[in-house]
C-alpha cells in the first residue's frame, strides 16, 4: 500500500499562492465574506505560512505553503469522540463530515493549526455554486474539514484503474496543490517507493519536519531553502 | 468503522461499504450532486485573457458547466484557477443594462440587445470625431477589431488601458534602438538583477518567470533585487540590495560607471557607434555622490558587478518608470551585451495592430470637451487608475457613456448603458502571444455556451458595421481579420546612444513616507479584487485577509503611536483613504508598502475595511512617454483616534 506524502522545496517556492487557490477550487471550500475575514474564520486548507526573522534592514525570511501535514501519528484522531477523523491505510488523515458532530477537539488537538471549523453555513451567491467540483462534497456549518491530499481523485483513480484492470499510474492521482505548482516545488507521491521523486527528496539533506519533536511524523516534508 | 458510532446520525452502512443517506442531509443538495456526477465529462482547451501571458489550459467541464481549471505546461498564475469562480459570479453581467439616477450610483434594469445596440450605435456613430473608445483587458483580435471599426467610421480616439506597472524600460530601448517590442525574457538568461520590479509577482509572463526562477535556483544562478522593500521578489532572490525608494535606477547608473571604468563591459559595445566617448562621459559620474543617494555603498557596487560580469546573459529588469530611470538599466543590459537577438533582452515581432493611446489622457479629454461619447471596454479605470476621481468626475460629465464588460464594476456604476460581454471561455477569439522573439496566433473556441443576452464582442462589431451610419468592414469573420493582420519583424538591431538622458532626481509629491505599491500575484492590471479565493492571496506574508493594508516599520509605527492591526487614515494631496496598519520589518522607517488591487466596496465579495489604494496616487505621467508613474507618491499617516 502506497503511503501518500508531499514534499516541499522552499528553495524553489516562489510564493505564488497558485496552490492555494487551486486547492480552494478543488475542493470546495467556501469563497467566505469580509466579516468571516475579520472574525479569521475564512477556511483555507492551504495557506502560506510566514517564517520571517530579524528588523530592517537585517530582515529576512519567506512565506512556508502549510497544509494539514497528514500525521503518520496524528494527534486529531486520538482526541475525536466520534472517529469522524482516523488515520487511513493509504497515509491519508480522512475526514467523514457526515460523522463529524463539531465539538472541535481536533482543531484544538492538531499542533499545525490545520483543520478547519465551519462556523456558519458556506455562502455561495449566485451562480457561483455552478462552478463547484461535484466530486468533491459541500461542507455545511458545525463540521470540521481540512486538506485530504485530495482524496476524491485517488478515489477515482482507483476506480478507473479497476475499471481497466490495471495498477494506479504515478500521474493519475496528483493534488491540485502538486498539479499547479509552476515551480515543481510542490511534489506528491509514495515517500516510501525509492522509484519515486518525493522518496529521494524527502531523504535528502535539506529535508525537515514542522515540530519534529512532538512525535507525530508529519507526511509533509519540507526542504530547506539554499 | 464502528456502527455505535454512526447510529446517532441514522445511518445505516451496507455490506458493499457505502453509505445511505441519512434522512436530516441536504437531499436536494445531494440529488443536484448525484445527477452531476452523471454528467458527461470532457476537458475542453482554452486560453486565460486576464493578462499577456496568454496561459493554456484545459478547463473541465461537466455537462454544460466548467467545474475546474488544468494547467498546461508552462503553468498559470493563481488567477487562471479562479477562472469557474469568473464566470459564475454574482455580479456577472448577464443582461444589457440601461442606468438611471446619478452617475456613479445609478440603479439598472434589463433591456433587451437591441436597445442596448442602438445606444452603442448612437455612442460610436452620431459623432465619431466626438467619441473615444478605452480598450481593457488583453489584446484579442475582437478588441482590434473594433477599434479598426472605430477608425474606420472617424473615431480617432481609441485607447489602451494603462498597464505600466507591469513593463519593462519599453521607452528607452525603443530610443535606444528604433524598436518598440522587447522580450524582457528570464528564461533565456543566466541570473536576474531587478531594479525595483517585481518580477516574480507582477511580470506579465508569469509562467515563464516562474520556469526560469526554477532554473536559476537549481543552477545557483544570480537573482539580485535591488530595492527599499522586501516583497516577494526580494524573498525569493539570492540577495536583496536595499537603496533608498525611488532611486534604484541610480544603483543601476552607478553599476555600469563602475564596469565601465574597469572596462570590463561587454566586447559587443566597441561596435556601438559614439561609444568611447559615451563611455568616457559615464566613467566620469561621481559614483560617490552616487552611492551616498542610494545608500549603496562603493564595496557593495564593487562585489554586485563582479557578479554580473562575471557571466552572460544576464538581465538586468526595471519597472517603467521616467525616461531618466529607464536609461541606466537599458544601459546596464547594453554593457552586459544582454541585448540582442540571441540575448536576454530580445527584440520582438509585433502585429500591425490599429494605432491607439495610452488611456490616461480621456479625462482631460471630456473636461474639454473633445469626448463627448466613451465607450469602454473590459477595464475599470473609476477603480484601477491613479487619482480615480479624475475618472469619476469625467465620466459624470461625458454625455454618453457604454460600459463592456463581464462583471458589474465601479465604472459600469456610471454607463448609461451595460452590455454584458461573453469571457474567453465562452467566446471564439484569437490572441497574440510572445514566444522569444515571434508572435504567434493562440485560438480559443468556447467551452461552454455563453448567456443568452450576452454578446461577442467580434459579433457585436460586425453588428454595428451594417447598422445605420456604420461602415461595412473588410473581413467578414474574426478570423479573416485575424489572418489579415500582418506580422511587423524587428529591423537588423543598432544601438544608438544619441538619446541618452541624464539621470535626476525624481521629484516626490508632498508628504512624509514613500509609498511603494506592489500588485500581489493574479491581480493584473489591478484586477481581481472582485475574486473571493485572490482576496486571500494579496496579504499573505502577514497573515491578512480582504483588507486593505500597509506594511509601517514598527519603529515608525511606535513614534506614531500606531499599534499593530490598527486601523489608520492615509492622507496625500490625490486622496484619502483608510487601511489597517501591520508592522513588516521588510519597509524601512521612510517607507509604506501598499498592495494595489484592493478596496472594492461593491458586489458580494466587497471588503469592509480599507479603501482604494489608487485613490493616495497623484496622476503623473511621463509626458514624454506617456507612461503612468507609481513610484513618486508620498503620504501622511494618522491615527483615527
Amino acid at each position: 500500500m502506497p503511503k501518500f506524502g508531499i514534499v516541499v522545496d522552499l528553495d524553489k517556492c516562489s510564493g505564488c499562492q497558485a496552490c492555494s487557490v487551486a486547492c480552494a477550487m478543488e475542493n470546495n471550500l467556501p469563497s467566505g465574506s469580509a466579516d468571516l475575514a475579520e472574525a479569521g474564520r475564512l477556511l483555507r486548507w492551504l495557506q502560506m505560512l510566514p517564517q520571517f526573522e530579524g528588523e530592517y534592514p537585517h530582515y529576512g525570511g519567506q512565506t512556508v505553503p502549510m497544509m494539514c501535514q497528514q500525521c503518520e501519528r496524528p494527534p486529531c484522531t486520538l482526541v475525536c469522540p466520534v472517529s469522524a477523523t482516523y488515520p487511513s491505510a493509504d497515509g491519508i488523515v480522512a475526514q467523514i463530515y457526515w460523522r463529524c458532530i463539531g465539538c472541535r477537539y481536533c482543531v484544538n488537538a492538531c499542533p499545525y493549526t490545520m483543520k478547519w471549523f465551519n462556523w456558519f453555513e458556506p455562502q455561495w451567491p449566485g451562480e457561483l455554486k455552478d462552478g463547484t467540483n461535484p466530486d468533491v462534497e459541500m461542507r455545511e456549518k458545525g463540521v470540521t474539514e481540512k486538506c485530504t491530499f485530495c482524496h476524491h481523485k485517488l478515489q477515482i483513480a482507483k476506480e478507473r484503474a479497476k475499471a481497466e484492470g490495471r495498477a494506479i499510474r504515478p500521474d493519475e492521482y496528483v493534488p491540485a496543490c502538486a498539479m499547479a505548482c509552476p515551480t515543481e516545488a510542490i511534489v506528491f507521491g509514495d515517500i516510501e517507493d525509492p522509484e519515486s521523486d518525493a522518496f529521494r527528496k524527502s531523504r535528502g539533506a535539506r529535508a525537515f519536519r514542522f515540530l519534529e519533536d512532538l512525535g507525530t511524523n508529519p507526511k509533509v516534508i519540507y526542504l530547506k531553502s539554499m | 468503522m464502528k456502527l455505535g458510532a454512526t447510529a446517532g446520525l441514522g445511518a445505516a452502512i451496507s455490506g458493499t461499504g457505502s453509505f445511505v443517506f441519512p434522512k436530516n442531509s441536504n437531499d436536494d443538495e445531494l440529488a443536484a450532486a448525484q445527477i452531476h456526477r452523471n454528467l458527461p465529462e470532457d476537458f475542453v482547451a482554452s486560453v486565460c485573457s486576464c493578462c499577456p501571458a496568454l496561459c493554456q489550459l484545459r478547463l473541465r467541464r461537466v455537462g454544460s458547466k466548467i467545474v475546474g481549471v488544468l494547467p498546461q505546461s508552462p503553468k498559470p498564475c493563481p488567477r487562471a484557477y479562479a477562472i469557474p469562480q469568473e464566470i459564475y459570479h454574482p455580479e456577472r453581467i448577464r443582461h444589457p443594462m440601461r442606468g438611471t439616477g446619478a452617475r456613479g450610483y445609478r440603479a439598472f434594469e434589463t433591456v433587451d440587445r437591441g436597445s442596448a445596440v442602438d445606444e452603442m450605435s448612437r455612442c460610436l456613430l452620431q459623432n465619431p470625431v466626438r467619441s473615444a473608445i478605452l480598450l481593457g483587458g488583453t489584446a484579442a483580435a475582437s478588441r482590434n477589431l473594433l477599434a479598426e471599426f472605430a477608425l474606420a467610421v472617424g473615431c480617432n480616439d481609441v485607447y489602451v488601458e494603462d498597464s505600466s506597472i507591469h513593463q519593462g524600460p519599453v521607452d528607452a530601448l525603443r530610443d535606444a534602438t528604433g524598436w518598440d517590442r522587447w522580450n524582457f525574457s528570464t528564461l533565456k538568461s543566466n541570473g536576474v538583477i531587478s531594479f525595483g520590479f517585481e518580477w516574480l509577482q507582477s511580470s506579465s509572463a508569469f509562467p515563464e518567470s516562474m520556469v526560469a526562477f526554477q532554473k536559476m535556483r537549481e543552477q545557483n544562478l544570480p537573482i539580485i533585487f535591488v530595492g527599499s522593500r522586501y516583497g516577494t521578489t526580494a524573498m525569493r532572490s539570492k540577495e536583496w540590495v536595499r537603496t533608498r525608494a525611488g532611486y534604484e535606477p541610480l544603483v543601476a547608473l552607478t553599476i555600469c560607471a563602475h564596469i565601465i571604468k574597469q572596462e570590463k563591459h561587454a566586447r559587443s559595445c566597441d561596435a556601438i557607434q559614439g561609444f568611447g566617448d559615451f563611455a568616457k562621459s559615464i566613467a566620469a559620474l561621481d559614483v560617490g555622490a552616487f552611492c551616498k543617494k542610494t545608500g549603496v555603498s562603493p564595496r557593495e557596487i564593487h562585489r554586485i558587478s563582479d557578479i554580473l560580469i562575471g557571466r552572460p546573459k544576464i538581465l538586468a529588469i526595471s519597472c517603467r518608470g521616467r525616461l531618466e530611470d529607464q536609461w541606466p538599466v537599458v544601459l546596464l543590459n547594453i554593457v552586459l551585451g544582454s541585448v540582442g537577438t540571441e540575448q536576454p533582452l530580445l527584440p520582438v515581432q509585433k502585429l500591425a495592430s490599429p494605432a491607439t493611446a495610452p488611456a490616461e489622457g480621456i479625462p482631460e479629454k471630456i473636461e474639454r470637451g473633445d469626448v463627448e461619447s466613451l465607450v469602454i471596454v473590459e477595464s475599470n479605470p473609476v477603480f484601477g487608475s491613479p487619482n480615480p476621481n479624475r475618472w469619476r468626475n469625467a465620466l459624470c460629465k461625458v454625455k454618453r457613456l457604454v460600459v463592456l464588460g463581464t462583471i458589474f464594476d465601479e465604472s459600469c456604476a456610471f454607463a448609461d448603458v451595460v452590455l454584458p460581454l461573453s469571457c474567453a471561455s465562452e467566446s471564439s477569439d484569437v490572441y497574440a502571444k510572445v514566444s522569444n522573439s515571434e508572435v504567434t496566433r493562440v485560438k480559443s473556441e468556447p467551452a461552454v455556451p455563453k448567456g443568452a443576452d450576452m454578446f461577442d464582442l467580434a459579433h457585436l462589431v460586425f453588428d454595428l458595421a451594417k447598422s445605420p451610419g456604420g461602415k461595412e468592414l473588410p473581413w467578414r469573420t474574426l478570423d479573416e481579420y485575424s489572418n489579415s493582420v500582418k506580422t511587423v519583424s524587428p529591423p537588423d538591431l543598432r544601438i544608438d546612444l544619441g538619446k541618452f538622458v541624464t539621470w535626476k532626481d525624481p521629484v516626490f509629491e508632498e508628504g512624509e513616507f514613500h509609498v511603494v505599491p506592489f500588485v500581489p500575484t493574479g491581480f493584473y492590471c489591478q484586477n481581481g479584487g472582485h475574486l473571493p479565493y485572490l482576496l486571500t492571496t494579496a496579504g499573505a506574508h502577514l497573515r491578512e485577509f480582504w483588507t486593505t493594508f500597509i506594511e509601517i516599520n514598527k519603529e515608525t509605527a511606535h513614534r506614531l503611536g500606531i499599534e499593530d492591526r490598527e486601523i489608520v487614515i492615509l492622507k496625500s494631496g490625490a486622496g484619502e483613504i483608510e487601511a489597517r496598519a501591520r508592522y513588516y520589518e521588510g519597509v524601512p522607517p521612510d517607507v509604506i508598502g501598499i498592495p494595489l488591487g484592493l478596496g472594492h466596496r461593491i458586489g458580494s465579495f466587497a471588503q469592509k475595511i480599507g479603501g482604494n489604494p489608487s485613490q493616495l496616487f497623484a496622476f503623473r505621467r511621463d509626458e514624454r512617454t506617456g507612461a503612468v508613474l507609481w513610484n513618486l507618491q508620498k503620504i501622511s499617516i494618522r491615527r483615527i483616534h
